[in-house]
């Protein structure tokens, strides 16, 4: 049986886009290092080839390259498993603790909240992302992000949350309970909800937001019109000239919020 | 901070012994209405590992809005691979590290 350090090797290795694409391209067939680099690009290739050979997942024999037994039944098992992970796989999740309270920076009446749920949602997070209507599965950093007015929660598949915008601890409890709730209300019925309609962030939503001179320094006729561009992903923030201002700190955070998350 | 766009603090020393880190993701936070990430590099990224202890492990998971990526060949070089590593943390390769690096306005070395 793999030890710890074995089994985390075998994670963070396959934790990696590109070779996960290798390692499904290999399930196939053993292929030679020219027809991979050909498919995932040369760059880096002997530097992720080697990382899977010393996870024991691939072996390299003249220049070709076949996933080990190890490797094969690593992929056939947890490998796709974690691909197609539903919600009935998930276990109901507690509240464990609330770990810190810290001031914001932008808006220092608001909290940033640091709690943990369990047990970890593992991959099911993903899963669980329609039944947020503003929510967002990130598969870059691995995390269900959801927005709710003004306050941004961020839950990690080993279960960390952290809550941005908070008004204090009975707020934040107030939230997880939600939170909690919606999750186990899901897990219970077992059934992964279809993906929604994402809801669009109004514009008149960002507009409140913006400076609302009309200044027209962004080369827009109007806040309004810069709004609209925004949300249609035309133009930034850092257009705005008037936002970068000191004033506008606490503006300048929502929008972040209301934009960079969806 | 006016007209300045996002940074990036690069920590490439030990997280511990002395502040450069923490200062970094202090700098960090109070970056973030421009924007702003973390970049770990060399012996920095063992900042990289689970359980951070105190402050440092609460700073990291306080402020999501900040990208905390980690050169992944330093961490090969120092076995971390096999360690439990932070979720916090998004792991890349020599290129991507660069092109992240080069996405930002400016860096900062503490």
């Amino acid at each position: 049986m793999a030890g710890h350090a074995e089994v985390k090797l075998v994670s963070n290795a396959m934790a990696n886009a590109t070779r996960r694409k290798i390692m499904n391209m290999l399930l196939e067939k053993g292929l030679s290092k020219a027809d991979i680099g050909r498919a995932v690009g040369q760059s880096m290739l002997d530097y992720h080839l080697q990382i899977l050979q010393q996870a024991g997942l691939i072996k390299i024999e003249n220049d070709t390259v076949n996933v080990t037994d190890f490797g094969r039944n690593f992929m056939e098992s947890k490998g796709e498993k974690v691909e197609r992970i539903e919600i009935k796989d998930a276990r109901p999740v507690e509240l464990v603790e609330i770990k810190q309270l810290l001031p914001c920076i932008a808006d220092t009446t608001k909290f940033r909240m640091i709690a943990r749920m369990g047990p970890p949602l593992g991959g099911a997070l993903k899963a669980l992302e329609p039944l947020f209507p503003r929510g967002r599965y990130s598969e870059r950093i691995g995390a269900l992000i959801i927005q709710k007015g003004t306050v941004l929660i961020t839950i990690y598949s080993t279960g960390n949350v952290t809550m941005t915008m908070i008004r204090d601890e009975t707020h934040a409890r107030e939230l997880l309970e939600e939170l909690r709730r919606t999750i186990n209300d899901a897990i219970a019925k077992g059934i992964t909800p279809a993906p929604k309609e994402r809801v669009r962030v109004d514009p008149m939503e960002v507009y409140r937001y913006l400076p609302g001179t009309n200044c027209r320094e962004c080369g827009e006729q109007s806040c309004y019109s810069f709004a609209i561009r925004l949300v249609s992903g035309e133009v930034g923030l850092d257009m705005c000239r008037l936002l970068q201002e000191e004033k506008y700190t606490t503006r300048l955070e929502h929008l972040r919020s209301l934009l960079a998350y969806l | 901070m006016r007209n300045m766009g996002p940074v990036v603090f690069l920590i490439d020393s030990s997280p511990y012994g002395h502040e450069r880190a923490f200062g970094a993701l202090n700098a960090a936070a109070v970056c973030l209405p421009i924007g702003s990430a973390v970049a770990l590099y060399a012996d920095g990224v063992y900042l990289a590992l689970a359980d951070q202890r105190g402050y440092m492990g609460e700073l990291l998971y306080a402020y999501p809005e900040i990208d905390i990526f980690a050169h992944e060949p330093s961490m090969v070089e120092r076995g971390l691979l096999s360690c439990d590593l932070s979720d916090r943390v998004e792991m890349l390769d020599d290129l991507e590290f660069v092109e992240r690096i080069k996405s930002f306005r400016a860096m900062v070395v503490i």
